[in-house]
This record gives structure tokens, sequence and C-alpha cells, in this order.
């Protein structure tokens, strides 16, 4: 075959929109498949073989069109669909693992199940005397804006599940100027032993005044729930900590007691 | 919020429970500081372990509070001590036939 004469696309897409080719569907139009006319038109000139090729194109095109629809709504669908899988994994998530216990989500947590009777009460606070003894450690911190010492009394207490125990905290408004208002948050680590440990008494969530220079022990009436023994999660669980800090608080307008944020 | 995008399998509420009882009244003129340092004496003797006589102890701080109205009453048993009061009877009922039996 002659090399075709350069002509730039542009050029051909102005002058004969309808009849441009490239160069492939021109050369491939041309084979032997589309039977002994074309055979025959191949022996003519090279503009006269685009003309036909350019007519066959918008055939060949006109029937991928359909091809080409279809593709496209197939592609949409399955992107659509992933987002939207996305977005919904989470909640489904913990909607079928609360509905079959996956990973160990319980169902009825133990902590959550008030005691309806004495019976249950008494129940659940005898020790388990044939449980591994549990190392409870005791840590206190306060805001940086309440001048306050606070500290554990013992560092340590081992029980056992079920076995109720009293631990103690000191508090020491070293401000000599102003009682101070402080109140108390705790947190449990390892986390997911929270909802086992059962705190019977203890001085958090309400206002501990403190007047000004005054020490104060401050008592943890605390036990491990004895559920905490059947739970697998909790097998390799042998140190839990128990984190108090305080912080300054104030009454707002509405009479209510807010802590102070920490500044920033 | 920090739970978001986290599985469901995680037990970590993230509110805090309050106690059961509620919080302990501020023991401001030390009425009970002497059980307490008793208490905290038994405990580091005996490095932590909850032993029945610091349970004893515990329980006579608790009595402490009890009386000098820094805390609700309650039975000893919804408070966990049952066990130690079922001990202390059987002592006593076996002391008490101890002695009828010298006596007689």
């Amino acid at each position: 075959m002659a090399p075709l004469r350069y002509r730039s696309l542009l050029e051909l897409a102005r002058s004969r929109p309808q009849q441009w080719t490239c160069n492939t569907c021109a050369t491939t139009l041309k084979r032997p498949q589309w039977g002994a006319i074309q055979q025959r038109r191949a022996m003519q000139t090279m503009q006269q073989s685009r003309q036909h090729a350019a007519a066959n194109m918008e055939s060949v095109r006109r029937g991928f069109d359909s091809k080409n629809s279809n593709t496209l709504l197939y592609a949409m669908s399955l992107i659509i669909g992933t987002l939207a899988v996305s977005y919904g994994s989470v909640p489904l998530y913990k909607t079928i693992c609360q509905q079959t216990g996956w990973g160990g989500q319980p169902i009825k947590s133990a902590a959550h199940a008030y005691p309806d009777s004495e019976q249950d009460i008494a129940a659940r606070l005898t020790p388990v005397t044939t449980s591994r003894r549990l190392r409870i450690t005791f840590a206190g911190s306060t805001s940086d804006i309440l001048p306050w010492k606070f500290s554990p009394q013992q560092r340590e207490v081992r029980i056992l599940p079920g076995e109720t125990a009293l631990a103690f905290y000191t508090a020491t408004n070293k401000s000599l100027d102003e009682d101070i208002i402080g109140v108390a948050t705790y947190s449990v680590t390892p986390a997911q032993v929270a909802p086992y440990f059962s705190k019977i008494q203890c001085f958090c969530f309400e206002e501990q005044r403190l007047n000004k220079g005054e020490t104060v022990d401050m008592p943890v009436f605390f036990y491990i729930d004895p559920e905490f023994l059947q739970d697998p999660n909790m097998k390799g669980i042998d140190t839990i900590t128990l984190n108090y800090t305080f912080f300054k608080a104030k009454y707002d307008k509405n009479g209510h007691l807010a802590p102070i944020p920490m500044p920033h | 919020m920090s739970t978001f995008g986290s599985p469901g399998g995680a037990q970590r509420f993230s509110k805090p429970t309050p106690p059961e009882r509620g919080s302990f009244p501020l023991d401001h003129d030390a009425e009970c500081q002497a059980v307490m340092k008793q208490y905290l004496r038994c405990i580091r003797a005996h490095k932590g372990v909850n032993d029945d006589e610091c349970r004893t102890l515990s329980q006579g701080y608790l009595q402490c509070r009890m009386e000098r109205n820094l805390m609700a009453p309650d039975s000893m048993k919804n408070l966990g001590f049952q066990d130690l009061e079922k001990a202390r009877l059987a002592k006593m009922s076996k002391t008490d036939g101890e002695v009828e039996e010298k006596k007689g």
C-alpha cells in the first residue's frame, strides 16, 4: 500500500466529518470478511474505499451503541453500589454483631442487668474463691487549673471476682485563699473490663468541696462482677487500673454544677 | 465519636456508669481516719491481697461511716460481707459451744 498523504485530524474532521475514518477502521474494513464485493472495491482508489469504509464505519458504530450504553449502566451501578455498601457497612456491621453476638459482643451485659432481689445482690457479691486474684492498681490525676494534690493511698489491691474491696484516695486543697469544688470522673483500663467493674460507692460525679488547706480521704468501694470469669475476652486480663481525674467545677447561671474546661 | 468506624464488637461503653449507691459524703472531720489507717496498714502488710483480716477492717470502716451519718446504712450482706458474717457467726457459735463444754 502506498503511504497515506499526511492530513491533520482536525482538517479531516472539519472537512468531511461524516466520512472520516481512522486508519485502522479503513484497513480492517477492507478485509475479505466483507465479501467478494469488497475485494473488487479494494482495487479502487483510496478515497473511494475510504468513503465506503466511512459508510460502514457508521454502521459499525451504530452496532456498538447499545453495547456501550449497557456497559455504562453496569459500570455506574457497580460504582454506586460500592459507595452505598461502604457507607452502610458501619451500622450494618454493628447490627449484625449485636444480633449474632460475634466477636464477644454481649447481648445482655452484666453491668446493665439491675438485680431485682436481695438474693441476686448477695449472689453477685460472693467471692469466687476458685479464681485467680486480680490486681487492681490505682492512679489519680487532676486538671491543670485545679490546685489540689490528689493521690491514691495504696499502690494495689489483689481481689477475687465478687469480692468487695475498699480503696482510698487523699486529696489536699493546696490553695490557701479559697474553697474549691472539684468533680471527679473515672475510667478503667483495659477498656473492656469497664462493664464488669462495679462501684458500690465512690466519690465521683458529684461535687466535692474542699475548704482551703484541707485534706480529706476519699474512699472507693467496688468489686469485680463474677461474670468476668465467664467472658472469654477477659481471659488474659490480670491487672486492672482505676484512673480518677479531678476537674475544677463551678455553679453556672442555672445553678448546675459544670466543670471548668482545661485551658489550651 | 472515637468509636466511629470501629467494628461493633468493641465493648467500650463510652458512658461511665455512676456508682450503685451514689457518692460518699466527704469525711471533713476525719472521724473514721483511725480505722482507715489500720486498714491501709493491713493491706500493706499483706502486700495488697485482700485477706479476711483486711476485709473485716474495711467492714469496720464502713460501719464507722454509717454510725457517723457519712454513709447510708445498709446491711452487710448487700455490701458483700455475707461470707465474713457467716464465718464470724460460725466462730462465735463454736466458741460458745466450747465455753458451754467448759462450764458443763
